[in-house]
């Protein structure tokens, strides 16, 4: 199985981008629900989350709840949580030490969808994985 | 039996099952049966003194086990566990 390269459809990359430059200057969130096939991971659709951080200007955080309520949904439509996205106001479409640190310590292997939106406008999107010990991420090639 | 739910990140140590029946009448002795059947989920929900770890959000229906007595939390046969990996990050 291929794991270098994922699919999202520019419809769905279209809605992410809409919510990342609407949610400037804090960053949006969100989960991605598709599959792994033997031509790679197919993203089915994004999943809009709130972000529950205290300081949403600088980083993001699901509230446990509201995932629950996103993983029945998944389940329900025979889909697996694939990954999950957020936006970088300001800053460049790859991993920050904050989201290296935090996916070492939690061991999160998903995908890593991040966008990278300058004064409101979207600049880049690029997809991640973390992977090895304790892990570096990887780029993911992403098709739309 | 009660069933605890392993979310798509942790199929891969669970043989790609969803749904496990697993034994125990607290939510702790819950996750000693399911690590000890599947030891490489271990390290990924339960810390060196056997604690849940902070990042693992665990839920009994709807309720989630912070607001109740934690791993101590009683279960029945009927209840659905779901497990919540917290989800963070940011620039």
């Amino acid at each position: 199985m291929k794991t270098d390269r994922a699919t999202l459809s520019s419809e769905q990359l279209s809605a992410v981008v809409r919510e990342a430059e609407t949610a400037f200057p804090q960053e949006c969130c969100g989960l991605l629900f598709g599959q792994r096939t033997e031509e790679g991971w197919q993203i089915a659709r994004a999943y809009a989350m709130c972000n529950a951080s205290a300081k949403p200007e600088l980083g993001f955080e699901f509230d446990a709840r509201e995932q629950l309520r996103a993983y029945r949904e998944a389940e329900a439509a025979d889909w697996e949580i694939v990954g999950h996205y957020h936006s970088h106001p300001n800053a460049r479409a790859g991993p920050s030490p904050t989201d290296l640190q935090i996916a070492r310590e939690r061991y999160d292997r998903a995908l890593w969808l991040i966008l990278a939106i300058a004064q409101g406008r979207f600049i880049d999107a690029s997809l991640w994985q973390l992977r090895g010990e304790p892990g570096e991420f990887q780029r993911v090639e992403l098709d739309t | 039996m009660a069933q605890i739910i392993i979310p798509s990140a942790l199929r891969a140590f669970t043989n790609q099952q969803t749904r496990l029946e697993v034994t125990g009448n607290t939510v702790g002795e819950l996750f000693n049966d399911l690590t000890r059947r599947f030891p490489e989920l271990h390290r990924h929900l339960l810390d060196e003194q056997g604690r849940l770890r902070k990042f693992v959000n665990v839920f009994v229906g709807n309720e989630e086990i912070r607001y109740l007595q934690n791993e101590a939390t009683l279960v029945t046969a009927h209840d659905e566990v779901s497990i919540v990996p917290s989800v963070a990050g940011g620039r």
